[in-house]
């Protein structure tokens, strides 16, 4: 073989390992790249903060309370809302609805005091804000007797007629103010909020943010027997620190 | 240089280079190797891991709001055909926790409902605005357990004058019973509880969520719980969740529905805010 043939072939060589390096490295490249992608990816979909739980601070328990007032007699819906501190959000676990008895006029509760001459009122006691957790999980009952939409058929020989006439029905709307979200799409029956035995539990981490105000309106299915407040008592926990679910997350 | 030693440099060199290729060969063989497991290591992780995909409700991201969702399916007295209706949902898909049925008394008659007095005459009022379970069962079953168990302990029986509504003869017969005496047309407790068996739907999607008609006291309401669904139920944005209500109590010859009213079906939960159609997310 010539020197030529050599150097040739040497150099052919070099360009052989050259083309081999070159092409093997832009695979190599290539393949690190899609993986590199394929994480990237991976980390963009995970999102640590999906659930609430993963919201960072300090929770505490929480109360919030709402008081809805009505007179003997009232027909129209009330308004009142939840205003949320400006600690952090509050994360709702259950919902309990009271009615608390506030008349202090004898003649207000059925059958009036000329009919049983009351010493004394119920003021200040706290009855379901609908019949039915007692109708439901009670005993069976002539309901027509028992819990009429307007006062009627007392009589002193059968004290069981009307019992019930006292305790209002409401039923109960909720609206997040900065959203003008509803809660409900018709009106939630008060009997259904439970609270003679167990609240309402909520699920899913759902929350209310800080310094949001939350919108609940009561609406006597029948005219309200006695005055009275609707009491809702809101229970959870506030998340508190700078960080809300709402701005730091895509909850 | 000389021109052998030149050669013998050029063939040295090249066979160095030689040497070089093949190492570069087996090198890159492996690290290819090596790539690759790392890529199949990376596909095995997630495929079983929950960072890549949303398996599960909770991986997706979204603000939940709490929800309520009614079905009214209104009732004639004396109805006793089943009857349908539906909800849309909003534009967040939503996600049902609990369910629950309650009746609306609507009916304003008061000669529809057990006489009241004694003696037994038509109440003068109604029961309009109050609510029924839908369902007489929870309360049959606290009849039993309590009013008939304490009348049993009582000695001597608590009796009236029959058929005072206020006395029991303590026989299930009579609690759903009617009947005609002396001109006077006699109805016990249990007359005005409606009786419901249930079917759920996913409208558009064409989903069953029942197989059958299901009893309304497997949905609870009237016992103070809810149902608590085992596995939450979704149903995507502007989809539709339907239910029919069958009537199932039959008193001979007489209506199924003794109170003209509105059945109420009630799912709650939570919606979330986002626009993912979640049956594409989870291939159901």
């Amino acid at each position: 073989m010539s020197t030529i043939d050599s150097v040739s072939k040497a150099i052919a060589l070099k360009h052989e390992i050259h083309t081999l390096v070159s092409k093997q490295d832009t695979d190599f490249d290539s393949a690190v790249l899609d993986l590199n992608t394929q994480i990237s990816e991976m980390a963009e979909a995970f999102n640590p903060y999906v659930n609430v739980e993963n919201v960072p601070g300090a929770r505490t328990p929480k109360w919030y309370t709402l008081d809805i007032d009505f007179v003997t007699g009232e027909t129209q819906a009330k308004s009142r809302a939840f205003e949320i501190s400006s600690e952090g959000a509050f994360v709702m676990s259950s919902l309990q609805a009271y009615f608390k008895y506030t008349s202090e006029n004898a003649s207000d509760y059925y059958p009036d005091s000329n009919t049983l001459a009351f010493g004394s009122t119920p003021s200040g006691r706290y009855m379901p804000i609908s019949t039915f957790p007692l109708i439901g999980d009670g005993v069976l009952q002539n309901i027509v007797q028992i819990a009429g939409s307007s006062p009627s058929d007392f009589t002193v020989n059968d004290f069981v007629s009307q019992g019930m006439y006292d305790i209002p029905e409401f039923s109960l709307n909720f609206e997040l103010e900065s959203t003008s979200q509803q809660w409900c799409d018709k009106w939630i029956p008060g009997g259904l909020v439970y609270t003679a035995n167990n609240p309402l539990y909520f699920s899913g981490g759902c929350y209310v943010d800080r310094s949001e105000r939350l919108i609940v309106t009561a609406a006597p299915d029948i005219r309200v027997p006695v005055g009275g407040t609707v009491r809702l008592v809101l229970h959870g926990y506030q998340i508190l620190g700078e960080v809300t679910p709402e701005d730091t997350t895509r909850i | 240089m000389e021109s052998k030693d030149l050669e013998q440099e050029i063939s040295s060199l090249t066979a160095e280079l030689l040497e070089l290729k093949n190492e570069y060969a087996t090198l890159d063989s492996s690290r290819f190797v090596e790539l690759e497991s790392l890529q199949a290591r990376f596909d095995e992780f997630r495929k079983y891991s929950l960072l890549d995909s949303k398996k599960r409700l909770r991986d997706i991201a979204g603000r939940r709001t709490p929800k309520w969702y009614v079905v009214d399916i209104p009732f004639a007295y004396g109805a006793t055909t089943p009857q349908t209706s539906s909800v849309e949902i909003s534009v967040r898909p939503f996600v049902c926790t609990q369910m629950q049925s309650i009746y609306l008394i609507t009916d304003e008659d008061p000669t529809h409902f057990p006489k009241v007095g004694d003696p037994l005459a038509n109440s003068a009022v109604n029961s309009a605005g109050r609510y029924y379970p839908t369902t007489a069962y929870f309360a049959t079953e606290s009849t039993l357990k309590h009013s008939w168990n304490a009348i049993t302990a009582m000695q001597p029986p608590v009796l009236g004058t029959s058929p005072n509504p206020a006395w029991h003869s303590n026989v299930i017969g009579e609690l759903f019973s009617n009947y005609s005496s002396g001109g006077t047309d006699y109805r016990f407790v249990g007359w005005n509880y409606p009786d419901f068996d249930f079917e759920i739907k996913i409208a558009n999607s064409g989903r069953r969520w029942t197989d059958d008609k299901i009893p309304a006291a497997a949905f609870y309401g009237a016992s103070n719980n809810p149902l608590f669904l085992g596995h939450s139920g979704f149903v995507d944005a502007n989809d539709r969740l339907e239910v029919t209500a069958h009537p199932t109590a039959r008193p001979s010859s007489e209506p199924s529905i003794n109170a003209q009213g509105i059945c109420k079906f009630v799912f709650f939960g939570y919606e979330i805010d986002t626009p993912l159609i979640l049956s594409d997310v989870f291939g159901y």
